[in-house]
Order: C-alpha cells, then structure tokens, then sequence
C-alpha cells in the first residue's frame, strides 16, 4: 500500500517532466534558451529572485525571532497575519499592492521615492512579500529548536543579547536559516500571479521566466515554452536537493 | 559574596519568596529543594535571566538586582551543560575569551591550568561536542565556566545525567577544585546526598520559601520544621503524645511506644508533637554483648519485617513490639552477616534521647521556641 501511493505520485511526477520532453523533443528548446530575449528572462529572474530572497531573509529572521522567543499580546494575531501570504493565492496578493500604490502613502512613495508599478522593483517586492511568508515559517521553526539556555550561558560569558543570537542561536539554527533562503529564493523564482500584477509583463524589463512561459505559450511558441519550463524545473529540483542536503526539508 | 534580601518573584501562579540568604565568599553553598520548589527560578533570579518582583540581590557587595546577565561576573554550569554544537571543544572553552576579546596572555595561564586539572588535552582537537562522553562533556562545561575566572559558578544539577560512578568521581573533582582555588560555588539540587557531599553550608527551598539555611549537620540532626524533616526524614517521622517531662528529657508516646527524646532549648512542650529518628542514628544491639551504662532508655525490641538492599546500602524496617510503628534502621553488609540477620528475627534497637529529633505541628505558635 505504502510502495504503491509512493510509487504512483513519483510515477506522477516522473510523467509531468518527460511529457514536456515528449511534446517538444529536447533540440528546439534547447536550443530557444540561447535566445537574447530567454537569456535576459533567466538573468532577471535569478537577479530578481536573489534580491527578494535577500529582503524577504532580512526581514524574516528578526520576526521569526521574536515570534519564537517573546511572548507578547496580539503574538497569535501576528503569527496568522504573517502566514496570510502563504495561504492567499499570489495574484491576490499582487493585487493587494496595485491597489496599495492607489492610496495616498502608496502614491506617495510611487511618485517621490522609488517607482514600483510595472517596474522590476514592484517584482522584487511581490516576490520578498511571498519568500518571507515562507521564510518566517521556517526560522520560527528553527529558532523554537535552539533552547533559550544556550543563549542564556552565552550572556553569561559576556555576550549581549545580540550577540548571544549572532554567535550562538543563528549559527545553531544555520540548516533553518538556509532552507529559509532557498525555500524562498524558489518561491520568488517560480512566481508568476504577485509579479504579473505589479510588473505587468513588459518584454525586455519585467519578463521573469514564468512570464515568459505564459508569454510563449500565448504566441503558440511551444518550443520556448518548454525550454523555460526545463530551466525552471532544472532551477526547482536544485533548490529542493540543497534543502534536503542541508538537512531541513520542510 | 552573596546576599539575598527579601527576594520576590512570580512565574504564572507560582510566588517565590520573600526569600533571605547569604553565602560567604569562598565557600560551596548548596540550594536543596524537590522538583517544583522554585530552585531554578531562584537561581535565573540570581543570574539575571528572571526578573524579581520585589528584593535585593548583592553580589561581592554589589547590588546587580538589575543588572544584566554579563555584567554579573559569574559562571552557570546548567543541568543539560548546553555546550554549543557548532563549535569545537577548543572553541567552546575559550568561547568567553573570545567574546570578551581577551588577549592571549590573559586567558593563557587559566586555559593550561584547567586543560590539566580536568584532563583536556585529548579532548581539545574534538570538533563536535556531541561526541564526547558525559563526564567528558562535564569537564569540558566546567572548563568553559571557569576560564573566566568568575567570582562565582552557579551549578544547577549539573551531575543528573551522569551514572554513579561519573557522578561521583566528578563531585570529588570539583569540589578539590573549588577548595583549591577558593571559589564560591552555588549548587542547586533536588539529591539529598549529592547536597551533603558538596555543602559546606546549605539551604533547604520548599513551596517557594527557603525554610531552613546552615551547616549540613543541622538538617539531619535538628530540621528547622516539620516540613523540612518531612523533606529530609523521610522514614522515621511519627506523631507523638507528649507524656511528661523528666531531668530534661521528654517521654513521649508514637505509636504505643514511648521514647525519650532531649528537646532543643527553648521548644516548649504541647500535648500533639512529632518525633523524627534518622536511620544512621538507630543502633542494632548484639544479644551476647552488655547494654553500655548510658543505654537506659529507648530500648526498643522488634522482629525484622524486611531488609531493604538498595545496591550500595541497605536498611532493616523493624516493627517495635506492642506498638503501630516500624522503624527503619541503617546496618551494613557486615552486621547483616554478622548477625545472621533475617525476616522474622527479633531484636532490639537504641536511639540517644539527644538524637530523637522533636518538634510541633508546623504554624502552631505556642510551640514556638
């Protein structure tokens, strides 16, 4: 029984991936990814990616720590209200911050400091809302693991409390810290709902890989589609692996 | 080195305190309570990592009831040692030197002192911590608290994982080493005898209150109440009539028994009381052998009901004739043998009067001495 599900959901998944082989053959698409225009959709959204992981991380880590170690009123509010991106679909999402670049404080900061709306920054943001839903689920987590008593002795010894978390609760909880990171790298990559909403799908400046797929396949492209879809399932299996040979898979 | 005044604090229902203490400096004092007492709140009160409600916390004459944890100048050896994984054994002793930024010569000469006196040298190169062996990893914790040269290390059960042997052979250890170097040492533990081995002064914590604070022998011999010699005395502990009064010893009667008992100074007598004998304190007399003169009361004939091996010692539970009650009484492999001791034999035992610990029902101020 146990082999027989397992075997059927991998047998699944096996299919999924050489059906998009089967339909297009491995040359064409291939050969589509040495395209100008597919080259610069992967180097967007690794770029991209990499810098909404990085926000999303920063972010993460402090509140993850406070929602493991302080108990304050409201915690329980705050924990569901962190995890509503994770459960919210990413065109909602999306659409929450268009709307958001409506009110006032949002056309405030559209017209004086930074430009979001169709612009690779609205993306970035988008994607570092996503990754950080995910990446304080996986600190918390990790951070809950590390005993309080270690950073305790740690002040002893004459750390401060930051320094206790630097020297001891970050380096403790390092598995958590990069599956946080590469969980959220691959939500931010593979998104495309939050970053068709805020970045539009603008060739040449906003087409992430999984806009581009959409892109192709709405021009009938089926080859590039697929070269995309294997890049981005190549980037997907890559991200999973390092989770679990870091040790954490959630 | 440490003084304690009126210290308060609360943890969800939980009230401990008003709680007064003082530890002279250079001395191994030890907090003895069961699990529940409020030893490990009174000791994060102690270290910073709980704040009190209410109180003073002075420490070599300094009040730090405020301070932070780092700026206390003390060590903590916890129960679980909380050696950190993610660095080396090397790392992990000089992970205060590091932090502090010491220079080299500073924490030197400790370091190669303490590698000796605990035998770290093959354990140094050790990457993971996880790999050592228990006691191993206590000398490494030990190592890590003392490298500080803090004024002084508080230890909370750090000997609990440890087998009997370890165990031991640890405590010895350690408290050569504090003898040594003239440390004060702050011990909480819930094992009677790992309290008395390293005490040279203790206190006894029950429901939030320390209820007793002196020498070791005072707790054995003279339990400050009833609810201390409940916690300490555990076996011999009866309810007595008071019967009368006779050139300074009190007859009282447990049981259908009476026993002579000398009473501390200034205990009043009340017609409720209790009586406590620890077991060292009963003697087993031999059947061929003289009564000594002063053995002129508190005779005590009774049959062995069982005999208790508990691995490392044993006890005989003796039911004194013509009465409710059953004594138990330490003896030794040897008298066991000696004796042909078995179930069913009768025999008779001894107590001194001075050693029959008496007392009043607990909140009874006539009784007060």
């Amino acid at each position: 029984m146990l082999v027989t599900a397992t075997g059927l959901a991998v047998t699944v998944m096996a299919g999924l991936l050489l059906s998009q082989v089967a339909y297009a053959g491995l040359k064409k698409p291939l050969a589509s990814l040495l395209r100008p225009e597919v080259f610069h959709a992967l180097f967007l959204s690794c770029i991209l990616a990499t810098a909404a992981a990085a926000i999303a991380l920063a972010l993460a880590i402090p509140s993850a720590y406070l929602l493991a170690r302080r108990a304050f009123p409201g915690r329980i509010l705050v924990d569901t209200l962190l995890d509503l991106p994770v459960v919210l679909s990413p065109l909602a999402v999306g659409f929450s911050l268009l709307l958001f670049f409506r009110t006032a404080p949002g056309s405030f900061i559209e017209a004086h400091l930074v430009r979001f709306v169709f612009e690779p920054a609205g993306i970035v943001l988008a994607q570092a809302i996503l990754a950080y839903a995910v990446a304080v689920r996986v600190l918390k987590t990790a951070f809950e693991e590390v005993e309080p008593r270690y950073e305790q002795v740690a002040r002893l010894m004459g750390c401060t409390p930051f320094m206790a978390f630097r020297k001891v609760t970050l380096p403790m909880a390092r598995p958590g810290v990069v599956a946080a990171a590469v969980l959220g790298w691959g939500r931010a990559v593979g998104d495309f709902g939050a970053t068709v909403m805020v970045g539009g799908a603008v060739a040449g400046k906003t087409e992430t890989v999984p806009v581009a797929i959409y892109l192709r396949l709405a021009s009938v492209d089926i080859a590039q589609a697929v070269g995309l879809m294997l890049v981005l399932t190549a980037a997907a299996l890559a991200v999973l692996l390092l989770v679990r040979l870091t040790g954490r898979a959630p | 080195m440490i003084r304690v005044e009126a210290l308060e604090a609360r943890v969800g229902t939980f009230r401990l305190g008003p709680a007064n203490l003082s530890v002279p400096a250079g001395s191994s004092f030890v907090l003895l309570g069961p699990t529940g007492a409020g030893k490990t709140l009174f000791l994060e009160c102690l270290l910073g990592m709980h704040r009190p409600s209410g109180g003073r916390i002075v420490l070599d004459g300094v009040d730090v009831t405020d301070a932070p944890p780092e700026g206390r100048s003390v060590a903590y050896l916890p129960q679980d040692l909380a050696l950190f994984p993610h660095l080396s054994v090397r790392d992990n002793v000089l992970f205060g030197p590091s932090i502090r930024r010491w220079p080299k010569e500073r924490w030197q000469g400790p370091f190669d002192a303490l590698v000796e006196r605990l035998q770290l040298a093959p354990l140094l190169g050790r990457r993971d911590v996880r790999t050592l062996s228990g006691g191993e990893r206590q000398r490494v914790a030990l190592a890590r608290a003392l490298v500080l040269r803090p004024k002084v290390l508080f230890l909370d059960e750090p000997f609990s994982s440890l087998d009997a042997l370890a165990r031991r052979s640890l405590q010895l250890s350690i408290l050569d080493l504090q003898r040594e170097a003239g440390l004060t040492f702050f011990l909480v533990t819930h094992d009677h005898e790992e309290a008395f081995i390293m005490a040279d002064a203790m206190a006894v914590m029950l429901q939030g209150r320390i209820e007793q604070e002196g020498p070791p022998e005072a707790f054995t011999a003279n339990p400050a109440s009833l609810t201390v010699a409940r916690f300490l005395l555990v076996q011999n502990l009866f309810p007595a009539l008071f019967v009368r009064e006779s050139e300074g010893l009190w007859f009282l009667e447990a049981g259908g028994v009476v026993v002579a008992a000398k009473p501390k100074p200034g205990l009043r007598p009340r017609p409720s009381m209790h009586i406590g004998i620890r077991p060292e304190a009963l003697v087993v007399l031999r059947r061929d052998r003289p009564l000594a003169p002063w053995m002129t009361c508190n005779l005590l004939a009774g049959r062995v009901e069982r005999i208790l091996n508990l691995g490392n010692r044993r006890y005989a539970r003796v039911s004194v004739d013509g009465s409710s009650i059953s004594l138990e009484v330490a003896v030794t492999q040897h008298l066991v043998q000696d004796l042909s001791l078995r179930e069913g034999d009768a025999l008779t035992l001894h107590v001194r009067p001075e050693s029959v610990w008496v007392h009043w029902e607990n909140g009874d101020p006539e009784g007060a001495p």
